[in-house]
């Protein structure tokens, strides 16, 4: 059986004065119906953007360079614009970061949801108001009869995340794109969003993408993650994997450069430097500048995310992946001294 | 959990970060430049001028433009379109410039006090500004100017208690924004004194609005005192001013076309110099 | 070889650098003649609503709490930057009356959120520092520039950073920037108002090392505010944990993330998204299973809708009790009658204003 959606070398350029600003380059994933993936990296790592290329739902001027998008085994890549458009909003919806401008101001947030079942379904008007109302249930809004009503500037931030999924529910999506859905929530509410989004995933068999800066938040809603640096993939696998032994320098720092709620650590470790800037981006391995394991070879080639030794499903984008096992064993005196080199 | 420690500081590098913006701001170079040969034009209007601008010539009225003598012909007194084209514009740019720059700066100080201590004195002057506001720019500008009696003198003060609401609207509104930036409350909170915070600190990130509009604001005095010269209370004959030159025009239209718009023409280029200037302006200075 | 570092023990002081007693600060809606008119009640919102704290020399508190519980607005009012309806701060044990004196200010300094709006955008770095450390009289006026390369060499950022205006650096390099700005009045108290939540994590980790590194070198005392919990514990030793505009708990750090009293800490600690743990490590994980947090606190129900928002809510004529009683899993008739901080009885360091304070419920965060 052919996944969800597979989407193969996609490439995302913004025209800039001087130039092109490469925000994603070479991007590839794929997401199984009934299956959550994380993708994760920092701003300006082309998350946000690879999402939103999936929908067409670039920023101007924004285009998509490169790169096929296959849903159900089927390429929709080749279909006249207006044909895949209809192809793709059919198979999926997404839910932003901020709710509150992500709804009309000025309509009853019930109405917003019974808008699609309604317009685009072609429910009648009782049929699309029980179905808002179900819908709202469904996703842990308590009274929906009541807050049908209300407008979103009178509900909380979670409520109104609330109110998003359910509109991209509406749809009758089989996959959610999801972009920082929990960021501007507080913690007590994030979880709860997050429980929703993970229920209906399981219930409904969804494909969820999950856009998060936070590796906390995908590791707790994710069974795959995508690590992304600079436009690129540069590690996925399993999260499980992933968290145990990371195969890119970029995760291995990642991961200890979030403080751990649990252990508190005398000091965090660091990434020195910036990310490169995307209109002019290095040869070699766009990590190398603030890599503390980089060597002479990483500034000449940028190494292709290749399957790791013995585990085809883990894959990483850096020319010393077979030697990430020894990186636990570091001292700290190692690393300074790497990164004193460099 | 194994944790390697790296120190943290100094791990940084400075990389400025690309400027968007263009290195040679060919927009302000050219107002500057286009705005600085109208002043020069205005200062040399007695070394460049060809007759005596105020000089009738009754026999050579209405000549065409290109006419032996007279490079852009005579008006229907028979003076030299030209001469008095120069001389007009030492009147409308010194009229127009002096009558922005005090509504500018009491308009700028007002508005700054206003949005910053609010209260009762933005009460006060927001009150004020609404009742200057709730009259027509003219209607007000000729009632001042006719209580004061004609003259240049008039216009300024006429179009300075007008024009101030303005800049003192505009200035209020940057700063309202602008007191709850985080660089506003680390000024109060290290200590330094209102003036300091509201000269040095505000002053130069709101500002730039008030300067933009002042731009076009110049072009709009000028046209204020072509209105009034047509009342009879701008600066009165026979001195040329590219308002009266235009209103003295309009009546040869069918006829002698070139009257009314040659100093039509001065206005615009100004117009567009200051237009250009303001736009430079902002590429030059907008750091949002 | 394995390494583990633990945090080191920190002796300090108990004397007090700075204190706050029965602090509020009300924010009155603006009225307009026709509200009074038609007696249309003020809209008060109670952002801090009787706070006590006391921050001792070399310490560092972590105020932690979600949006509009007051957190921001307390140390805007710790600051001097609001003037409070009532209550008392002291900068050394000297209070404060009205607003700060030029000297008081140097006591305490702040480290502001937004590194992008934080910095003037048309002062060059060292005219910013050179402006205080002149009018403040840090140094005398020929050792300027000395003083602002030391605040450079301090925060990390080379000396020609001094020439540049904020928009030419990036986000850790401005907050560092702000950091040194703090610093430039050679403060006792550094508070950081959510410093690090603007920044990239790896970014954050590098801020959060600094303010480390400069607390011991320098001795600073801080109060660190921020709505994450994992960053407030690895830089706080003590806590106090803020709901509607008061504090609901307070005690060090390690003893509140291992026996949270409160049932709004131990909501907020439970709520924390965690890495999965070692014990997952390795396998394979069925994309079917619900990978959702397990913990029946972390999905309580009882966000009050933005009409009745955090601080309004308490606002309302007649309504009293314990503030988090709508939402709280164990409240009892007792609620009707807010408690304080009550101290729990085999810690004194430790409180919380719950009446289940001394419950002997082992209510262990997750």
């Amino acid at each position: 059986m052919s996944p969800l959606l597979e989407v193969h070398d996609l490439h995302v350029e913004i025209p800039v004065p001087h130039g092109h600003l490469h925000a994603v380059r070479g991007v590839s994933l794929t997401v199984d119906a009934g299956e959550s993936i994380g993708v994760v990296g920092e701003s300006g790592s082309g998350k946000s953007i690879t999402l939103r290329a999936l929908l067409g739902l670039l920023p101007q001027p924004a285009q998509v360079t490169k790169g096929s998008i296959v849903l159900d085994g089927v390429d929709v890549t080749g279909l006249p614009e207006r044909r895949r458009t209809k192809v793709l909003t059919d198979a999926m919806s997404m839910i932003f970061q901020d709710s509150l401008t992500a709804l009309n101001p000025v309509m009853r947030v019930g109405d917003q949801i019974a808008e699609v079942p309604r317009r685009r379904l072609g429910m009648s008007k009782s049929a699309a108001h029980a179905r808002a109302v179900e819908l709202m249930d469904q996703v842990g809004i308590p009274e929906p009869e009541r807050r049908f009503r209300a407008y979103p500037h009178q509900l909380s931030g979670g409520m109104r995340q609330r109110v998003c999924i359910a509109i991209a529910l509406s749809a009758e999506p089989r996959l959610i794109l999801a972009d920082e859905p929990t960021t501007a929530l507080d913690v007590t509410i994030q979880a709860q969003v997050l429980e929703v989004i993970d229920r209906l995933r399981r219930d409904r068999r969804l494909g969820v993408i999950l856009v998060s800066h936070d590796l906390a938040v995908i590791s707790q809603t994710c069974s795959r993650i995508y690590v992304m640096y600079a436009g690129r993939v540069i590690e996925s696998g399993r999260i499980g994997d992933l968290l145990a032994l990371a195969r890119h320098p970029y995760t291995f720092a990642l991961l200890r450069a979030v403080p751990d709620p649990d252990l508190p650590v005398h000091r965090l470790l660091t990434i020195p430097g910036q990310p490169p800037d995307l209109a002019a981006v290095p040869a070699g391995c766009s990590f190398a500048p603030r890599c503390a394991f980089a060597e002479p070879g990483c500034y000449e080639v940028d190494p292709a995310l290749t399957p790791v030794p013995d585990d085809p499903d883990h894959a990483s984008a850096c020319i010393r992946v077979e030697t990430a096992p020894q990186w636990l064993d570091w001292t700290p005196a190692d690393v300074l001294d790497l990164v004193e080199k460099t | 959990m194994t944790v390697i420690s790296v120190p943290g500081s100094a791990t940084d590098t400075v990389v400025p970060t690309t400027r968007r913006r263009r290195k040679h701001n060919v927009l302000l170079i050219v107002g500057l430049t286009l705005f600085g040969l109208l002043v020069l034009a205005a200062i040399l209007a007695p070394v460049l001028a060809s007759h005596d601008p105020i000089q009738q010539d009754l026999a050579n009225a209405r000549l065409a433009p290109g006419s032996p003598g007279h490079l852009l012909g005579t008006d229907e007194l028979g003076r030299d379109i030209y001469s008095r084209l120069l001389y007009g514009a030492r009147i409308d740019l010194r009229v127009g410039v002096l009558a922005v720059v005090s509504p500018f700066i009491i308009g700028t100080v007002l508005g700054l006090v206003s949005g910053w201590f609010g209260g009762w004195l933005d009460t006060v002057i927001m009150r004020i500004v609404d009742v200057v506001v709730a009259f027509p720019f003219f209607v007000l500008v000729i009632a001042l100017v006719f209580a004061l009696g004609a003259g240049t003198g008039s216009i300024y003060v006429a179009i300075t208690m007008v024009g101030w609401v303005a800049y003192c609207r505009i200035v209020r509104g940057e700063v309202l924004v602008a007191k709850e930036q985080e660089y506003a409350l680390a000024a109060r909170a290290s200590g330094l004194p209102t003036w300091r915070i509201l000269f040095r600190h505000l002053l130069p990130n709101v500002v730039l609005q008030a300067v933009i509009y002042s731009m076009s604001d110049i072009v709009l005095t000028i046209l204020a005192i072509v209105t009034l010269g047509y009342l009879g209370l701008g600066v009165p004959p026979p001195t040329p001013d590219w308002g009266s030159m235009i209103q003295d025009g309009q009546q040869f239209l069918l006829t002698q076309w070139y009257l009314a718009t040659i100093p039509g023409i001065a206005v615009v280029i100004t117009g567009l110099a200051l237009a250009l200037i303001a736009d430079g302006l902002v590429d030059r200075f907008d750091r949002r | 070889m394995t390494v583990t570092v633990d945090k080191p023990p920190r002796t300090h002081g108990t004397d007090e650098v700075l204190g706050v007693e029965g602090l509020v600060q009300h924010f009155i809606g603006r009225r307009s003649w026709t509200d009074r008119l038609t007696r249309t009640p003020e809209h008060v919102v109670k952002a801090v609503d009787g706070v006590d704290l006391t921050l001792a020399t070399g310490e560092t508190l972590g105020l932690v709490g979600e949006s509009g519980c007051g957190k921001s607005t307390l140390s805007r009012c710790i600051m001097g930057l609001y003037q409070p309806n009532a209550g008392q701060v002291r900068y050394a044990g000297e209070p404060v009356r009205g607003l700060p004196t030029r000297a008081q200010r140097r006591t305490v300094q702040m480290v502001f959120q937004d590194p992008y709006s934080s910095l003037n955008p048309r002062m060059t770095v060292g005219q910013t520092l050179g402006e205080l450390l002149r009018y403040h009289r840090i140094v005398p006026r020929n050792q300027v520039a000395a003083r602002s390369h030391e605040l450079m060499d301090l925060v990390g950022l080379p000396h020609d950073a001094l020439r540049r205006t904020p928009r030419q650096f990036s986000g850790g390099q401005r907050q560092r920037i702000g950091i040194a700005r703090a610093l430039a009045l050679q403060p006792r108290v550094l508070i950081a108002d959510e410093p690090v939540s603007a920044l990239d994590v790896s970014v954050q980790a590098t801020i959060i090392n600094l303010l480390t590194d400069l607390r011991e070198s320098l001795g600073l005392s801080m109060v660190f505010v921020s709505h994450n919990i994992a960053v407030v514990r690895q830089v706080s030793d003590r806590i106090a944990v803020m709901y509607r505009g008061r504090i609901v708990e307070t005690g060090p750090t390690e003893q509140i993330f291992n026996d949270p009293r409160h049932p709004y800490t131990q909501l907020l600690l439970a709520s924390v998204p965690r890495m999965l743990s070692s014990t997952t490590d390795g396998h394979p994980i069925d994309a079917t299973e619900s990978l959702g947090t397990a913990d029946p606190l972390a999905v309580v129900d009882g966000e009050p809708d933005a009409d009745e928002s955090p601080y309004s809510a308490h606002a309302i004529e007649g309504e009293h009790g314990c503030r988090y009683r709508p939402r709280c899993p164990v409240a009892m008739p007792a609620c009707v009658d807010e408690p304080g901080l009550l101290p729990i009885a085999h810690d004194p360091t430790r409180a919380a204003a719950c009446w289940h304070v001394d419950d002997d419920r082992k209510d262990e965060p997750r």
